[in-house]
């Protein structure tokens, strides 16, 4: 029986059986399609997301798996994923940070990991504020500039990306277009200005990576190691500002990778650590007044349950690290607890 | 195990009897149903009473969830699951209860048929209180993060001698509920203040790391 390692989120669908190349789409159900047909028919599959991804994306992720008949054992956060597949690799045991960059969205994890266990100690980031976030940065400048409006915002990205990575070997590049809108954009952005910018967005994501360690009760002189799975040269400056050492490059296939690693060890083909998450949400209740009532902070062990009585037209708030609003969802009266499952996916129950 | 699943019964699979009252049958290995009696002490099988630390709770936990996982379930059938899902669960709320000392005390006050509400402090307690009060409000909005780290020990220094002198007297027969009862008062605004500090701490400590 083999089972695939599947890493999904809004930069693409990546499947892998372990120690195989991996088949790449933008379809959950076409990648599955694709990877059966290659490596033959799969009992299953265990799913990696992003740790800190918005909480109706996970549970988008799973609805999609059903859709494609995918039997999901297990959806796991990458960077666990990634501490395993490190570990499996080198044999190395200990405490990781785990730097998950990928276009929309950044997350910092701390990883246990040990012959019995992978568990994320600590899981802090941002859903909105990704390896893109230069790039918008660099955008919204432009756009006040020219006047742009809304419909000219893809093509504005697309220029400061050019301009951005022209950068690279001229100390400026100029931005001449016509948007859609009509409005003429003629500038040059110097390396300065975005430097500048890159600058700002480092400084939070480093400021995430600080929030790991201290929720972890850790130091970065105790960490094992330092793992970077995707943009490497965008994160080298955090990770020697905020660990003081060099990081090890992993790629973005050791998300899938460590998911199909996964996926061998609960199918009882290889024998192997479980991976024991936290969630990555804190919960309130908001009422009609706006005033909150915590009920779950973040970082609780998963699966967990909680008693929860609302009454009517409370909403169910979703708290990020910083105690802002990520999600709100409405909540019926007759809920009395909200669980929070082992794939970490909050369901309320009568 | 002792402590996972009451009472002695038969495994609901194979129907062989459960006799050390385990929460995995002996003979086919299947995961039992959880016993909804138990309270948090008996699930991670401590005795009833306070000494007990995070360290000791952190490693209990993940000695059980270890052999209760519903990863460890895969390959078995979907009531198997839902039964190991129900342990992990029913662990993980346990350990989360005892691992905050108020709740832990007032699950042991609940155990012990005492009102698990914290009562208002004695007159000293609520003088001292105060004065503590008033010495966070004088340091909200300010950096100084050097003088809020000198009053937290202080203050944590002070609930721990009144859990300390709480766990002595739960431990002593016959049980004083009096005392118990206003140690419970002061160590729980003892432990208030603490939370007001931590949250009002948002300068970066001198590993460079910010609260909030």
């Amino acid at each position: 029986m083999i089972a695939l390692g599947i890493d999904a989120s809004a930069d693409g669908v990546c499947a892998t059986l372990a120690r195989e190349e991996p088949v790449r789409g933008r379809d959950l159900g076409q990648v599955w399609r694709d990877a059966t047909a290659r490596f033959g028919p799969a009992a299953g599959a265990v799913l990696s997301a992003p740790a800190g991804g918005l909480p109706g994306e996970r549970r988008s992720l799973l609805r999609a798996a059903r859709q494609a008949d995918i039997d999901v054992f297990r959806l796991i956060s990458a960077p666990a994923a990634a501490a395993l597949e490190h570990a499996g690799r080198t044999g190395a045991q200990g405490t990781f940070a785990v730097l998950d960059l990928r276009r929309t969205a950044f997350d910092c994890s701390l990883v246990s990991v040990d012959a019995e266990r992978v568990e994320v100690l600590a899981a802090v980031g941002f859903a909105d504020l990704g390896a893109d976030a230069v790039d918008q940065a660099i955008v919204d400048v432009l756009a006040a500039d020219c006047g742009a409006t809304q419909r000219d915002h893809s093509t504005l990205r697309l220029h400061a990306r050019r301009a951005r990575e022209a950068l690279a070997d001229a100390f400026d590049a100029a931005i001449q277009v016509r948007l859609p809108s009509g409005a003429v954009l003629d500038r040059r952005l110097t390396r300065h200005e975005a430097a500048h910018y890159a600058d700002q967005v480092r400084r939070r994501w480093m400021a995430a990576c600080r929030r790991a360690i201290a929720e972890a009760e850790s130091h970065p002189a105790w960490l094992d190691a330092v793992l970077v799975l995707d943009h490497a040269p965008m994160l080298r400056r955090v990770v020697r500002r905020a660990f003081t050492r060099p990081a090890v490059v992993m790629g973005p296939d050791a998300r899938a990778a460590g998911a199909a690693r996964y996926a061998s060890i609960l199918v009882g083909e290889v024998a192997g650590p479980l991976v024991l998450e936290r969630s990555t949400h804190g919960l309130c209740l908001e009422a009609r007044d706006q005033t909150r009532t915590p009920i779950l902070p973040a970082g609780v062990p998963l699966p967990a349950s909680v008693p929860c009585h609302p009454q009517r037209g409370d909403r169910l708030v979703h708290l990020d690290w910083r105690g802002k609003s990520v999600a709100v969802e409405a909540l019926e009266p007759d809920v009395r607890s909200l669980f929070l499952d082992a794939d970490g996916v909050v369901q309320a129950r009568p | 195990m002792a402590g996972e699943q009451a009472g002695a019964g038969r495994c609901w699979q194979c129907e062989a009897p459960l006799e050390h009252a385990d929460a995995l049958c002996a003979t086919c290995g299947v995961v039992q149903p959880v016993d909804p009696t138990l309270d948090p002490f008996a699930r991670l099988g401590f005795p009833r009473g306070l000494v007990l630390t995070g360290l000791d709770i952190r490693a209990r936990r993940l000695e059980r969830l270890l052999r209760l996982h519903p990863d460890r379930f895969v390959a078995h059938s979907q009531a198997a699951r839902q039964h190991a899902l129900a342990h992990a669960v029913a662990l993980n709320d346990a350990a989360r209860r005892l691992f905050d000392p108020v709740e832990r005390i007032q699950v042991l006050f609940g155990l012990l048929g005492l009102p698990t509400e914290p009562p208002d402090p004695s007159p000293a307690a609520r003088a001292l209180l105060s004065e503590f009060e008033e010495a966070i409000e004088e340091l909200a909005g300010v950096d100084a993060h050097g003088e809020r780290g000198g009053l937290a020990r202080e203050i944590g220094a002070r609930f721990q001698r009144g859990y300390d002198a709480l766990a002595a007297v739960v431990a002593a027969e016959p049980l004083d509920e009096a005392a118990a009862r206003r140690l419970l008062g002061e160590v729980a605004g003892f432990r208030a203040l603490l939370l007001r500090l931590e949250a009002m701490d948002t300068t970066p400590d001198r590993l460079g790391r910010r609260r909030t």
